[in-house]
């Protein structure tokens, strides 16, 4: 058997010879012949297993386009549907009839919508009801809907989606969105891990380096505090609030904040023991402090004091008379509530008589004399002055006309308690002219909160003394009436012969005493000690009966927590402010006016109106 | 970035050369400055530019708006787009270029307010602190706005469309601060993603690298986004 090598290069090529076009035409109607005999359209095809396989792969080939060729010309349109299906008689081949694809109808587009709209709205409700079902259900009936459209629109999707611009939208949107996604990721790491500078004049967002020593010291010893504001959703403050936490939690890892609303969860906060919105409470262990006045030099006092492990101590004199913090609750001239409230506050209450002790501990953080109702005698006078002179912290409360003998103690700090009965007959409880409101002073850290005043039952006034006034004293107003308010001498307290004088009347005062420290205490700043005397003519305030009238409990509370603070919580104070006031004359007035509102925008408008002029 | 830059340029003439730039800047120091003096001045009598701060950031908004809607659109509109990407430039370089020519032009309407802290410094004694970091806000605040800007523009062949695309989506993202009344870690989230932690901070004197990096992330998200979209409609 011989090759003709010119036709099987014209097969190879696909040229097709006369001879072998005759020879196909022939064999048109007999397509199984073709297929199966391949040797029979002439001397190349009559040996095929000597034919090499690539060549007998493309003579294959080439002869079935030959035979697609002459139908093509044959037949015309059905070459196509010939293509795709197997190879069958022509006399018996039908049309393939498909169903058009349709797009969806409105209401599938409905269901999409409805779809899309039910998973956000699952994702939002997640934001208010997180353990509930609403977001589950949400999301199941968004899944559903568009599940249902997938499943009734399958070949439109298919065919959308097959289509070569979806498919390169898609790995475009893919890689957009990967995009995001590290974006996001860096986002977030930059969340947990952020600097911050102040660049303020005052460093007004930065702590003092006070504060930063006690949040190093609390990172160091690896101590958990917990800090829960009390605050309503609504109350204004509460973005200062979640601001100042903001710059302790900055700066320390250790303590956890949260808010809670006191509105809501009524109980929690009765448990807690708040009884003033808003306030913060700080916890560590079983100690705690509550603050009220929210500043970072009282965040920072109640971290130092809630870390306080030795204990401070309020010693109640007693032996003359005066009221017992041993007493229940009901009784309503007992101390029972605010002993109760000392030591939440982390204080140890103990009571001590003198004559007993011979003097005041010195381990007595405040000493609190309370309406004494008999005289002391001249050693507990000399030792209540000895503990003084040794940086003690003293209150006194007295009875109009009763000072029990400390009239010389107070003179020393430049106080004197006037034998009157201060009356008012506006600002009153109930009409009763001797229940007086009072104030506090605004610059005293013991009443600059207080904004709703005292209430003062029954109270004398003070006066300033310098008689006898001891050198180094300092003594500031704490508490005064109504510019409303008189007085009557004691024994003539229901004559009205002082109506006529009416002024605000001193009725707390304190006296801060600066001393030279000889001893070798190493927790006080070298060379000084401070003796505090405060003085209240009134004791009614603080008696049971009384007690959670108006600001009365916060007044005592932060009167001994001032008091017994030590040095170090006094030395933090505040960032202050540098007046930015801008006090211009008219003339002044005038210029910036001219400049920032009239010629300003018109030199923009002028400059536009000129190349306008210039392009014309 | 050569390339770039002659875009940039070209821009910036095609801008200086329409009524768009003045129009805008004469209505944004119009009432800025009415703000300003009736403000801060007669009201307040403090040496602070805070509330400046936060009506600038506000009036960036509609600004972004006015100055982007037809970078993209209007040639898309107009057909001088097929003519821009037959030139040999690379689609981040047109974008980047156009991007460029509005942040300029943002740039030239902030330069005129400078004379704010100026009056205050001559007349009171004002703390440069806060003043340097409230303009450095308020730009990153208008470069975020200007990319956001840049897409909306790039999505449409209408500069009006355009534009609203724009503002809803600022107006929007603005107005998810009130999301942040829901408190915990969700609101400070929405907080932050609404810029007004950034427009806060920067106001008072703070720097904060959480606000620079979202901001900086929108920026280059939004851009990166533009120049897909360029590049879908290139082989559309």
């Amino acid at each position: 058997m011989t090759y003709d090598p010119e036709k099987l290069r014209n097969l190879l090529l696909g040229v097709r010879s006369s001879e072998d076009t005759d020879k196909s035409e022939d064999e048109s109607s007999t397509e199984k012949e073709h297929s199966s005999t391949p040797s029979d359209a002439g001397s190349t095809l009559e040996e095929p297993k000597r034919t090499p396989k690539g060549e007998e792969a493309l003579y294959s080939s080439q002869k079935d386009r030959h035979q697609q060729t002459d139908e093509e010309k044959n037949t015309g349109k059905q070459v196509k549907e010939k293509q795709s299906r197997p190879k069958k008689d022509p006399g018996s081949q039908k049309p393939l009839k498909r169903k058009p694809v349709l797009p969806p109808s409105p209401l599938s587009w409905l269901t999409l919508c409805g779809g899309a709209l039910s998973l956000f709205a699952s994702v939002i409700s997640l934001a208010f009801d997180k353990n509930g079902s609403a977001p589950i259900m949400l999301a199941g009936i968004g899944i559903v809907l568009l599940g249902g459209f997938a499943i009734v629109n399958k070949r439109w999707l298919r065919l959308i989606l097959s289509t070569r611009s979806v498919r390169y939208s898609a790995n475009v949107a893919t890689v957009i969105a990967s995009f995001g996604g590290i974006l996001l990721l860096l986002n977030i790491i930059a969340y947990q891990y952020y600097y911050r500078l102040d660049l303020s004049a005052e460093r007004i967002h930065t702590l003092s380096p006070q504060s930063l020593q006690i949040l190093a010291d609390i990172d160091r010893a690896g101590e958990k505090v917990y800090v829960t504001a009390f605050v309503a959703a609504s109350d204004i403050t509460r973005k200062a609030i979640d601001d100042l936490m903001d710059l302790y939690r900055y700066h320390s890892r250790n303590i956890e904040f949260s808010f809670v609303d006191p509105e809501i969860k009524k109980e929690l906060t009765e448990s807690k023991g708040i009884n003033r919105v808003p306030s913060v409470l700080f916890e560590l262990g079983d100690r705690r402090s509550v603050i009220t006045d929210i500043d970072e030099q009282n965040f920072t006092k109640a971290l130092i004091a809630v870390r306080e492990t030795s204990s401070r101590t309020v010693a109640f004199l007693t032996g003359h008379g005066e009221p017992s913090p041993d007493t229940g609750d009901e009784n309503q001239t007992g101390l029972s509530i605010l002993k109760k409230h000392l030591e939440l506050d982390n204080f140890h209450v103990t009571s001590i008589r003198l004559p007993e002790s011979r003097q005041v501990p010195p381990e007595t953080t405040v000493l609190m004399i309370v309406a004494p109702q008999r005289e002391l005698d001249q050693k507990e006078i000399e030792a209540i002055e000895n503990y003084l002179d040794n940086g003690g912290r003293v209150i006194v409360l007295t009875e109009p006309g009763k000072t029990a003998g400390l009239s010389g103690t107070l003179a020393k700090y430049g106080i004197a308690a006037n034998k009157d009965l201060v009356l008012d007959d506006k600002e009153n409880y109930f009409g009763n002219n001797s229940n007086i409101r009072v104030t506090g002073n605004p610059d005293n850290p013991i009443t600059k909160s207080l904004s709703e005043g005292m209430l003062f039952l029954n109270a004398g006034s003070l006066s300033l003394s310098t008689t006898s006034r001891l050198s180094s004293v300092e003594t500031e107003s704490v508490v005064r009436s109504s510019v409303n308010s008189w007085s009557e001498p004691i024994e003539q307290s229901l004559s009205q012969e002082g109506m006529e004088k009416r002024e605000a009347r001193e009725m707390a005062f304190l006296s801060t005493r600066k001393l030279i420290d000889s001893s070798n205490d190493e927790t006080k700043p070298e060379g000084q000690k401070i003796a505090r005397l405060l003085v209240i003519n009134d004791s009614s305030f603080v008696l049971n009966a009384n007690i959670e009238k108006f600001y009365n409990l916060d007044f005592i509370l932060n009167s001994v927590n001032y008091l017994a603070e030590s040095e170090q919580l006094m030395s933090i104070r505040a960032a202050g402010q540098t007046s930015r006031q801008l006090n211009l004359n008219p003339i002044q007035r005038g210029l910036i006016f001219a400049f920032s509102v009239v010629l300003t925008p018109l030199f923009v408008a002028g400059l536009g109106v000129w190349v306008w002029y210039k392009r014309k | 970035m050569k390339n770039a830059l002659t875009i940039a340029s070209k821009e910036l003439k095609s801008y200086f050369s329409s009524p768009v730039a003045y129009t805008v800047g004469f209505f944004f120091m119009l009432i800025l400055g009415s703000w300003f003096f009736f403000v801060t001045i007669l009201v307040k009598h403090q040496a602070i530019l805070t509330d400046t701060f936060t009506v600038l950031a506000w009036l960036s908004i509609p600004v972004a708006a006015v100055i982007t809607m037809h970078l993209f659109s209007e040639e898309r509109r107009s057909g001088t787009i097929e003519l821009l990407m037959t030139y040999p430039l690379l689609d981040w370089e047109v974008v980047l270029g156009k991007y460029l020519a509005s942040l300029v032009l943002y740039l030239f309407v902030l330069a005129l307010t400078l004379q704010y802290p100026f009056f205050l410094t001559i007349f009171s004694n004002p703390d440069w602190g806060p003043i340097l970091t409230g303009y450095t806000g308020v730009f990153l605040l208008g470069a975020t706005f200007l990319a956001i800007g840049v897409l909306s523009s790039s999505l449409t062949r209408s500069s009006v469309v355009a534009a609203i695309i724009c503002l809803l989506v600022l107006f929007g993202l603005r107005f998810l601060s009130a999301g942040s009344a829901i408190g915990g870690e969700l609101g400070k989230i929405f907080y932050h993603i609404s810029f007004s932690a950034l427009s806060e901070n920067s106001s008072k004197g703070l720097i904060d690298t959480r606000d620079l990096t979202y901001a900086l992330s929108c920026i280059i998200f939004t851009l990166f986004t533009a120049v897909r979209v360029i590049e879908i409609n290139r082989w559309k």
